[in-house]
């Protein structure tokens, strides 16, 4: 009898493993160490404008099993978004451009994923989702790679006793200001009318 | 022809010094075509995450107004030289 019942309480707490590890986890992308980053960069004839942004949050559930269910939601503050240019930032900020009073975010909702692959730890996808800037919404398309990081958080923190996984999300793309209601048609000379954008950013799912 | 100090002399040597000394700042900090740049950015790795990522520090690049401005400045020194070449001709 004693036996029967350990052989059930075995089994369940394998199923209890298999059911926890084929979860989807959830990684939270606030990132206390400022790596974090998007670089943007617009080439028009007159001036070529590189800068940075750096307030990301956000949380993207992903399941190495099964990348193509990944669903999540990436947050960069608009008012981290800088030029090496004081006057261009203060620009930049302001009500003719990305407006940071009235739009404090830009946000990415990350909705389907297509044309999944993957090599390893990494994933390779195109993310459908749903762009705001500037109060405008706009269905994109994102070539997005996913590196999962097994076990490394406690590395990353430099604290062996924190334990969990990380996830590494890289892309470059590009938008059209005009598109999100930017100054359309206006100082092209001076301000692109396209904007490359690469996305780095690592996000933690902490295990109990 | 001996060369003798007046304010004339002053604010030609004046515009040659702006002249030769913006070019040379805008020429010593990369002669970047942009306009000024008060912080630079230094790319780092991270080494867990493998992510590269921009350092923002305070620095100065001049800008393509630098020489420009500069040069505007030497041009209005060298007519205000030659205002005073002839007012002390007249004189």
């Amino acid at each position: 009898m004693n036996q029967y019942c350990l052989a059930r309480v075995s089994l369940l707490l394998a199923a209890l493993g298999l059911s926890a590890q084929a979860a989807p986890l959830t990684f939270d992308f606030k990132d206390p160490k400022g790596v974090n980053n998007v670089q943007f960069s617009l080439d028009a004839p007159l001036e070529s404008i590189t800068g940075t942004g750096t307030g990301i949050s956000g949380s993207v559930s992903f399941d190495p099993a099964q990348p193509a269910a990944t669903k999540g939601k990436i947050v960069l503050e608009t008012k981290s978004l800088t030029v090496g240019n004081p006057m261009m930032a203060d620009h930049l900020r302001g009500e003719k451009w990305l407006d940071v009073a009235k739009h404090p975010a830009i946000t990415f909702e990350a909705l389907s994923l297509t044309n999944v692959r993957t090599q390893g730890n990494v994933v390779t996808a195109d993310v459908a989702g749903k762009l705001t800037v500037k109060g405008v919404t706009k269905d994109i398309k994102v070539p997005v790679s996913f590196t999962h990081l097994p076990d490394r958080l406690g590395a990353r923190v430099n604290d062996p006793k924190v334990k969990g996984d990380l996830l590494v999300l890289r892309a470059n793309f590009s938008i059209n200001r005009a598109d999100f209601g930017i100054q359309p048609g206006q100082n092209t000379d001076k301000v692109a009318e396209t904007i490359q954008l690469t996305l780095s950013i690592a996000g933690a799912a902490p295990k109990a | 022809m001996a060369f003798r100090w007046s304010l004339a002399n002053s604010l030609r040597g004046a515009a040659l010094a702006l002249l030769v000394g913006g070019g040379g700042i805008w020429l010593a900090t990369g002669a970047h075509l942009g306009f000024t740049q008060t912080s630079v950015v230094t790319m780092k790795r991270d080494e867990i995450t493998g992510i590269d990522y921009p350092e923002r520090r305070a620095g100065f690049i001049a800008g393509i107004e630098f020489p420009l401005g500069t040069a505007g400045a030497s041009i209005v020194l060298a007519l205000l030289s030659l205002a005073a070449d002839r007012r002390r001709a007249q004189g």
